[in-house]
């Protein structure tokens, strides 16, 4: 399938195979029309929308105002602020889930007692659905409701205001993502390591190797291609954090946790300023693009290269 | 075997005949209703008689409830797209100009005179006038109420008694007053809402703070719109709002849902909240509260303009563009009877009735008048629905935005990004440009 989607994309020089791709793409052809109705037809359609004043709250009929919205947007302090913030969620949570992944792959790969139970437990997160996870963690949150401050506050930490203080809110969202991907990332790496022979650690061993260094040296560069893999693929679903944000802080305190993509929600949904809205998600699919395009190359070359 | 013939002749004959006694009886039979709104008391506590009327009436209702906010934002795409899957939509009256400017809603005074239109069933007049007015438009009639609600002032009699208060604080000054008697860190005195969302958040409740000072979101509604929000009273009315709030408001309250104030009143943790007065039934659940028997009932406190207690009616429309205008229109009708309101009022937990004969109703008073010696609780429900203002919500369909601006700077102000001063300049200023941009400003 992926070498028939880098053919699909032209890279071979083949004539023969240029040809098989020709033959596929013929049976292809109504899936790739169906997808760019329901993709490319709704985008071309927000294009249209955000260059015009529809709004249902205005007594005015919708006309088109060009670059208006957009225009209205470089003054809009509340998007300029969601920029950043969109920025943060996409990268935080995907190192600290690296970071933290890897390191329960390598506690799920030792032979260690009650590993099995263990495994379970880590895996757990992957299988809860993001509200049941945002309204878990809103609790959490909540002092009068939650634990988590009552049991910071019995290792004596006094707990800060995680619904409440703009910055304490940021990190709030971070560590659900954190809590609910890290799973996916630990699975993924142990499945890497597990397919590691043995041969390379005795070998390690016979030389004198400690359990650190091994990982240091054996398990660490092994699997440098697959943090790549990993990273780029978490980058590309990191914007789907919207549910958590929506139920834990539903973008506040006064709007910190705010994405791009919320705030187009609320400008459209809660506000019903359709034009204003589709303009800020036309910036939001243009971020995408600067973002996706170059992991999805990356993603397909790593694909590639183990094909 | 021409005995036979004429026997089954006359079977088929009779046949249309006895459908036709049928269609008269359950004149409906086919007819499917599409009902959109969320699990407000009123339409929790109809739902189980609905069987009834289908029965009646031959009619199917199908019921599709979403949460409050989720529910809004549905409707009001569907409505304006046109997409006719619903054909009888509830409605907060805070929307009503946007609903009746859109045509999303047909004129339920359109069907007063219908030939299957029954004035005796729906009493019309019996229904509490300030309801029907902010279910109206224009001097139109589009909806019909099914919850009249307020806010009132719900306390715990042990904690004033203990501290020696006798009476309830009647003014923000008041309220101030007795708060170093009342708060402490174990058992804060009071919880507000504090999220911004439009429909369930901090403006139901901080609306009262501003009105009770004296401000106005306008000039001079609807003639000059020129935004006024951050008028001297509209500021100082910010300030106590978070000066409460966050001197005397428990761990977190910035950031509470209208769930939380309730729990937290249900719970007894906190020792008094302003909130909906139609939430008593859920503060004093006889198997979920700790305080019931030990709460009483107020207006709520007033700045210089006296208390403004805040009010909302949700109500019933039948939807424009629904093909079965009249079915939905029976059912309505049917729906907000009297016999159906009673029974929803005495089978579930939903006080906030919207006729004037059930507030009077030997039955209904039996069951809602809590008192533990802090008042009447109908009794501080009619006087903060009497002093509650119309325009609590301005009548203005542009007011979801304004209402998700001032969410915004309230929450500013209470976490302390802004002042109550700058959070309001910054809202007058995001109003302004958001009425300029929609036309209503020139």
């Amino acid at each position: 399938m992926v070498s028939l989607v880098a053919k699909a994309l032209g890279r071979s020089e083949d004539p023969e195979s240029l040809a098989s791709s020709r033959a596929h793409l013929k049976y292809l052809a109504p899936s790739i029309a169906l997808l760019l109705v329901l993709t490319i037809l709704p985008m071309l359609f927000t294009l249209y929308l955000s260059t015009s004043s529809l709004s249902y709250t205005s007594p005015r009929p919708p006309r088109f105002i060009g670059l208006r919205n957009y225009e209205r947007l470089l003054d809009d302090a509340r998007f300029l602020k969601s920029i950043p913030v969109s920025l943060l969620f996409i990268g935080a949570p995907v190192v600290v889930q690296l970071f933290l992944g890897f390191i329960v792959a390598v506690i799920m790969n030792e032979r260690l007692p009650y590993m099995r139970w263990l495994r379970f437990v880590f895996v757990a997160p992957m299988v809860i659905p993001p509200i049941a996870m945002g309204l878990m963690w809103r609790i959490l949150y909540t002092p009068h409701l939650g634990g988590l401050n009552y049991f910071l506050g019995l290792a004596g930490i006094d707990g800060p205001g995680w619904l409440t203080d703009p910055n304490w809110a940021l990190v709030a969202i971070i560590m659900v993502a954190v809590w609910g991907w890290t799973p996916f990332v630990g699975l993924f790496f142990l499945a890497v390591m597990q397919s590691i022979p043995d041969e390379l650690y005795e070998a390690g061993v016979i030389d004198g190797a400690t359990w650190v260094q091994s990982v240091r040296h054996i398990t660490l560069p092994l699997l440098r291609p697959t943090f790549a893999f990993i990273g780029i693929f978490r980058v590309i679903e990191a914007l789907g954090i919207f549910p958590i944000i929506y139920i834990v802080t539903n973008g506040g305190p006064a709007s910190a946790t705010e994405t791009v993509n919320f705030y187009g929600f609320v400008s459209g949904f809660n506000n019903l300023r359709v034009g204003y809205a589709s303009a800020i998600i036309v910036v939001f699919f243009v971020m995408l693009f600067v973002i996706v395009v170059p992991a999805m190359r990356l993603l397909l070359s790593y694909i590639q290269v183990s094909d | 075997m021409r005995l036979k013939i004429i026997t089954i002749l006359v079977c088929l004959l009779m046949l249309p005949v006895s459908g036709m006694a049928q269609d008269s009886d359950r004149p409906y039979e086919g007819v499917t209703l599409n009902f959109f709104y969320f699990p407000l008391t009123y339409i929790s506590g109809l739902q189980p008689l609905v069987p009834e009327f289908e029965e009646a009436t031959g009619m199917t209702v199908e019921f599709e409830l979403l949460e409050e906010q989720a529910s809004v934002q549905k409707a009001q795409l569907e409505l304006a797209s046109g997409a006719g899957n619903f054909d009888v939509v509830g409605i907060q009256s805070g929307n009503m100009p946007l609903y009746a400017q859109g045509g999303w809603v047909t004129p339920i005074e359109d069907f007063y005179d219908a030939e299957y239109a029954d004035a005796d069933l729906l009493a019309i007049d019996d229904f509490v006038g300030s309801t029907m007015d902010a279910l109206a438009f224009g001097g139109t009639q589009y909806c019909l109420p099914m919850f009249a609600a307020t806010t009132i002032l719900y306390y715990r009699l042990d904690t004033f008694e203990a501290a020696g208060i006798e009476s309830p604080p009647a003014t923000y000054d008041e309220l101030l007053e007795i708060a170093p008697l009342l708060h402490s860190d174990e058992l804060p005195m009071i919880a507000l809402r504090g999220n911004p969302p439009a429909a369930p958040g901090n403006i139901w409740i901080f609306n009262s703070f501003f009105h009770g000072e004296g401000a106005s979101y306008f000039a001079d509604f609807p003639d000059d719109l020129t935004p006024t929000v951050n008028s001297p009273e509209a500021i100082r009315a910010l300030t106590n709002f978070v000066t409460v709030k966050n001197n005397y408001g428990p761990e977190g309250v910035a950031a509470f849902v209208y769930d939380d104030v309730v729990t937290s009143m249900q719970q007894g943790t906190v020792v008094m909240v302003i909130d909906g007065a139609p939430l008593a039934g859920r503060i004093l659940h006889p198997d979920q509260s700790k305080v019931a028997g030990n709460l009483g009932f107020a207006v709520m406190p007033g700045g210089a303009a006296g208390p403004k207690p805040g009010f909302a009616a949700h109500g019933l429309c039948v939807v424009a563009n629904s093909e079965k205008q009249e079915a939905a229109y029976k059912f309505v009708e049917w729906a907000m009877s009297f016999d159906t309101m009673k029974r929803i009022s005495l089978e579930s937990p939903h006080v906030a009735v919207s006729r004037n004969s059930l507030w009077e109703d030997a039955d209904f008073i039996a069951k809602y008048d809590y008192n533990y010696g802090g008042g009447s609780f109908i009794k501080a429900y009619q006087d903060s629905l009497n002093a509650a203002p119309a325009d609590h919500f301005p009548p203005f369909a542009a007011w979801p935005i304004i209402s998700e601006i001032m969410g915004q700077a309230v929450q500013e102000a209470e976490i302390g990004v802004k002042s109550p001063e700058q959070a309001l300049n910054d809202a007058n200023n995001l109003i302004t440009q958001f009425l300029e941009d929609e036309g209503y400003l020139p």
